[in-house]
């Protein structure tokens, strides 16, 4: 198939996208390619580099089968204006250049920035809400409605019996190189990470398996008792780092409602799974977001 | 006046007033501990500037058992609050609360 003819149609298209077929499709209709809100984009061939847009979009590669590493469009790719890049999750819209790194629920960056100089990705304040009720919020997060609503962008979409929780699953088809680290992995398809409170960590336990149900983990909560503070913040910045390093397929992510931009999570183990979602180790995100 | 209490490791206070507080990381959190009464706070992991870790004093809700049952008030939530963030403050623990 030839992709370039295929994608000139998308040309200058505000309201079609490139769906996995390599077709235009109405906007949000696909994993890949671009959506509306992209105006005067071109979509790009197989292999080729996003092109420059001036509006500092983030897109996706074309869903076009063969593409190489990318067989259905899903993977990000870096922002070209930006650099910034994102998870396949709402992909495909406009974000903020003035933004930090933009997050699967937050394309936009519309979310504020913290103000107290900390490192937030997505670019959370705690002083504006949580993390939750910005998502939630369609003044700051006007593509969170997506996620809430049904987000056709998605690949699947379902809806989790936990506690009155739901989930928004992502769904993703690689499977990467998987190197695990004995002891503290979980195994393929079942690393689950939680940020937001003690109901988001047990509904994380229910769902998968998180940090402290690992061996390592659970013999460093024993013996952390008799450490000084100091020493268990660095051992499980480094156990939270190495564990999400190695997580592979699909992956399970629960925020409550508290969830504060400086976790953990955000800080140390987002950023490693984006990486992975990159690297095509981490194949799927399955958010739950407990209210 | 608040005092190291070391025989619980290098995270723990213990006040002349009646009571102590135990630094116990992740897995079990803050505890509180009066008389014979003794309550878990839970915490998360953090990585900023001003904090390390992520006390959440809302759910400062119940006595361990066999005291599960005894009410707790809004006014000794408040104290102990209070005194939670006394302790860690003692302990130079750089933490964030959310409520």
């Amino acid at each position: 198939m030839d992709d370039k003819e295929d994608n000139a149609d998308c040309t200058g298209s505000d309201d079609l996208s490139e769906g996995f077929d390599g077709t235009c499709s109405p906007s949000g209709g696909g994993g890949g390619g671009y959506i509306a809100g992209d105006p005067g984009q071109v979509c790009p061939s197989c292999g080729d580099p996003p092109p420059p847009d001036g509006g500092n979009v983030l897109c996706f590669p074309p869903g076009t089968p063969g593409c190489p590493g990318d067989p259905t469009g899903q993977l990000p790719v870096p922002d070209p204006n930006s650099g910034a890049t994102g998870v396949a999750a709402t992909g495909g819209l406009p974000d903020n250049p003035n933004a930090g790194p933009v997050t699967p629920v937050d394309t936009f960056g519309s979310l504020v920035t913290g103000g107290d100089g900390s490192v937030s990705p997505g670019g959370y304040d705690e002083d504006a809400g949580s993390i939750l009720s910005q998502m939630r919020n369609p003044n700051l997060c006007p593509d969170c409605a997506s996620i809430f609503n049904g987000a056709s962008n998605f690949v699947s979409l379902s809806t989790a019996a936990i506690g009155g929780a739901w989930t928004v699953g992502i769904g993703g088809a690689f499977v990467g190189p998987v190197l695990l680290e004995a002891g503290l992995s979980a195994p393929a398809g079942e690393a689950a990470f939680w940020t937001g409170g003690p109901e988001a960590q047990v509904a994380a336990q229910e769902l998968g398996t998180t940090i402290l149900d690992t061996p390592i983990g659970r013999a460093f909560s024993l013996i952390e008792d008799f450490l000084p503070e100091s020493w268990q913040t660095s051992g499980w910045n480094y156990l939270s780092e190495q564990f999400a390093s190695s997580a592979t397929g699909d992956i399970n992510v629960v925020v409550g409602p508290s969830s504060w931009g400086g976790s953990t999570f955000w800080q140390v183990e987002f950023p490693e799974l984006v990486n992975s979602s990159y690297a095509g180790q981490v194949t799927g995100w399955a958010w739950t977001l407990v209210p | 006046m608040l005092r190291r209490a070391w025989w619980h490791g290098f995270s723990a206070v213990r006040s002349d007033d009646g009571y102590s507080v135990w630094f116990r990381g992740l897995g079990k959190g803050v505890e509180y501990s009066e008389a014979s009464r003794v309550l878990r706070i839970p915490i998360e992991g953090a990585r900023t500037k001003e904090a390390n870790w992520i006390i959440y004093m809302g759910h400062l809700r119940r006595w361990l058992p066999p005291h599960h049952n005894e009410e707790l008030s809004e006014e000794k939530r408040t104290q102990i609050r209070q005194r939670v963030v006394s302790a860690l403050e003692f302990l130079k623990i750089k933490f964030h609360v959310e409520d």
